[in-house]
């Protein structure tokens, strides 16, 4: 099995995110010390890293259910379209052209749709990320092997033992490629999503009030926050991988 | 274990290819006795991979009956198992988790399957490598615990598909060998498709000669001659040149 498509699991090293991590927390302490001694605090009673961190669990909750619904509704869609040919021959084209509309002007027609509350920034995450899940699904089906799928039946292999040794084994790289990319794509979505709809608690739009009301180190500490939550769910799932799935990785 | 026969009555079998169809088989007779080493030569493309997948129940016939032992072949089952060209191990499963998957749903308790799969890992000389993947061990090896995959239930019928192939001259003398030594160590009745045809009159009891476009069977040749034998038997190559005199070499060229 190829390697490619993700990457290589085997190069990857916890060591540069610790001094990641290390250093962002020292430039956030720094940061919120020279805000916190020059300006008035935004929310009294609450200091800047609560500020922060209040709107951090806002994203999250918000980037957790839109994965939730994107990474499940896409995934069940890619594998119907790897599985069944017609569906892939009725779908893909219409999948297509959807994706040439650039994922931010989405935002419109959603608003149209559905509001500019919550529900519709939990639908755009959703949409980024369900997008990579359909690709990935549909490449991770079609990625197990017909001469493997042949032996099975040779073995008269019952579904479950089928699922095992054939099914999960074959898709699951392609798949976690898949959901590292959606993980990529629904952190953009989210704090885009607070920057453009409608003024919510949360990462994005904390940075972008700071921005308006001449806070440049609200700025700096969310942008760098969320760079760092990013970077760490990625190591997070590189290391998943690495682990529990370096057996299928051949 | 006891043997089956396998038996083909009138059996049709036709793809459509690009809105054309293919005879791949046509009016297959033939019968293999328990226990009998049959070898199928053949074309490229003559239908013996299609025949196999017949008897294994992977394909059905259009028309005639597939039958082991009387019974009408549906599925693939137990009692038959295969070789391909390829080994086709699963990659990310050992050697030994390989051969096991064919005891999957076998009436033997744990104890018993990992006795087996032990038995066949020896059998086939695989004895140190039962941990090893399969990208960590040689072809030859892996068409090796592929045949031991397929022996492992106890099958009456052993389908080979070109087992041997893909693999060099040496491997192959040596693989052709061992496939005797468990053939009459398990003794069931063998299929074994082949395009090497110093290979057939050495293995089986009997080759059959197909012909292509459509598949038929245009010869069936008794190789009749005491085991062990020996490679450099004359009475083989006499064998040899009469089989290989038997092919429609203006057919082949056109394709
Ligand atoms: N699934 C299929 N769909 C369409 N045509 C097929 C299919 N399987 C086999 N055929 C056709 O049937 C004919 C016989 O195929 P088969 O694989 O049995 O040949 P073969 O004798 O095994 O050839 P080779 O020695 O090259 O392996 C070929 O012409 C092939 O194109
Ligand atoms: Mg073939």
């Amino acid at each position: 099995m190829s390697v490619g498509v993700v990457g290589g699991p085997h190069h990857f090293k916890w060591r540069s995110y610790l001094w990641l991590v290390a250093s962002t927390i020292v430039l956030t302490i720094v940061i919120a010390e020279i805000s916190v001694s020059q300006v008035s605090l935004a929310v009294p009673g609450r200091g800047l890293i609560g500020e922060i961190a209040a709107a951090t669990l806002d994203t999250l909750r918000r980037l957790l259910a839109g994965l939730f619904v994107g990474i499940t509704a896409g995934s069940l869609l890619g594998t119907a379209m790897g599985a069944v040919p017609i569906l892939d021959r009725l779908l893909s084209p219409p999948i297509h052209a959807l994706r040439q509309v650039p994922l931010f002007g989405w935002i419109p027609l959603i608003g149209l749709w559905a509001g500019l509350g919550e529900p519709s920034k939990v639908t755009f995450v959703a949409l980024a990320v369900a997008y990579v899940m359909v690709l990935s699904a549909h490449e991770a089906i079609r990625s197990i092997s017909p001469r493997l799928t042949e032996v099975s039946r040779a073995l008269g292999l019952d579904p479950l033992t089928k699922l095992r040794v054939l099914v999960i084994p074959s898709v699951t790289p392609a798949l976690l490629a898949g959901v590292r990319i959606a993980l990529a794509a629904g952190w953009s979505a989210v704090v885009g999503a607070e920057i453009l709809m409608a003024a919510a608690p949360g990462l994005g739009a904390l940075i972008w009030g700071a921005r308006e009301v001449g806070r440049p180190e609200i700025v700096v500490a969310g942008s760098v926050v969320v760079g760092v939550l990013g970077a760490l769910s990625n190591a997070g799932l590189r290391s998943f991988e690495q682990r529990v799935l370096h057996r299928y990785y051949r | 274990m006891i043997a089956a026969s396998i038996e083909l009555n009138g059996v049709n079998k036709s793809f459509a290819l690009n809105g054309e169809r293919i005879d791949a088989l046509r009016s297959i007779d033939l019968f293999a006795r328990p226990g009998e080493f049959v070898c199928v030569v053949g074309a490229s493309g003559c239908g013996k991979s299609t025949l196999l997948r017949l008897i294994l129940g992977l394909d059905h016939a259009d028309a005639g009956r597939v039958s082991i032992d009387g019974k009408p072949v549906t599925a693939p089952g137990p009692d038959r198992g295969i070789v391909f060209q390829d080994h086709r191990l699963f990659p990310w499963l050992t050697v030994s988790e390989n051969i096991a998957l064919a005891l999957h749903a076998s009436d033997w308790d744990a104890s018993e399957r990992r006795r087996r799969v032990r038995e066949h890992i020896d059998l086939v000389g695989l004895g140190r490598f039962g941990d090893a993947l399969p990208d960590q061990i040689s072809g030859g090896m892996a068409q090796r615990a592929a045949i031991a995959r397929a022996l492992v239930a106890g099958p009456k019928v052993l389908l080979l598909d070109e087992p041997l192939g893909a693999l060099d001259a040496l491997t192959r003398h040596y693989l052709q060998d061992e496939l005797l030594r468990v053939w009459q160590a398990e003794r069931p009745t063998v299929i074994m498709v082949t395009h090497d045809i110093d290979e057939a009159v050495y293995l089986g009891d009997r080759v059959i000669v197909m012909s292509s476009r459509p598949g038929r069977i245009k010869k069936s040749i008794d190789i009749d001659l005491e085991r062990p034998r020996r490679r450099d038997d004359l009475r083989l190559a006499a064998l040899r040149n009469e089989i290989l005199s038997l092919f429609d070499w203006s057919a082949i060229a056109q394709q």
